[in-house]
């Protein structure tokens, strides 16, 4: 008998956050840690194989698509501004900070950082949630 | 006002436009829809939903990995 959904997203809940708090262990630069962003993203690629339900494009999705495209358009171009103006392509410029390095303190190690690895396994699990 | 302060001032701006974007969505106002409907459309394509997944990637071997 297939699971209810809602033990299966308690499941998915419990497993995602024990395998954030293990993930969270890692230390950036580290083959663990790319490991550990590389065995989501291999099952989530599969996960999304199957197609999804069509949806509707209407006035207010296509509103909402340029708001959000015009946020992340202009965040991309800050990044990529910081990015360019850098010394080099691994040395940081203090001056123009790119959005990972300010993030750097919160994403580098602690709670925060096992936080972070919740919120990018959520999205991962939310973009192949029928 | 320097180069770095204006920086974090950008991303600072566009994280409170998300936050509003969102928000306007959930509560139906000025004619948008929460970011979770708009990814739904997007994702139900083949070409889009392979466009947020490799971005989600990016983003976790960026912020988490390196």
């Amino acid at each position: 008998m297939p699971a209810q959904p809602e033990v299966r997203s308690g499941l998915a809940v419990g497993v995602g956050a024990l395998y954030a708090a293990a993930a969270s262990l890692s230390r950036p630069l580290t083959n663990a840690a790319l490991v550990a962003v590389a065995v989501p993203v291999v099952i989530v690629f599969a996960a999304a194989a199957r197609p999804a339900p069509v949806v509707p494009a209407g006035q207010r999705l296509r509103r909402t698509a340029v708001v959000w495209g015009a946020v992340l358009g202009l965040a991309a171009t800050v990044e990529l501004v910081a990015f360019v103006r850098q010394p080099a392509y691994d040395v940081a410029s203090p001056e123009l900070p790119t959005l990972s390095v300010l993030l750097d303190p919160l994403t580098g190690a602690g709670p925060t950082r096992f936080l972070a690895w919740c919120g990018w396994l959520w999205v991962g699990w939310r973009l192949v949630r029928r | 006002m320097t180069a770095r302060a204006l920086v974090i001032a950008a991303y600072a701006v566009l994280a409170l436009a998300a936050v509003f974007a969102e928000l306007a969505g959930r509560t139906r106002r000025l004619g948008l829809v929460p970011a979770g409907a708009l990814l739904d459309a997007v994702r139900a394509t083949r070409v889009g939903r392979f466009v947020v997944l490799v971005a989600w990637a990016w983003l976790g071997w960026h912020l988490l990995a390196r």
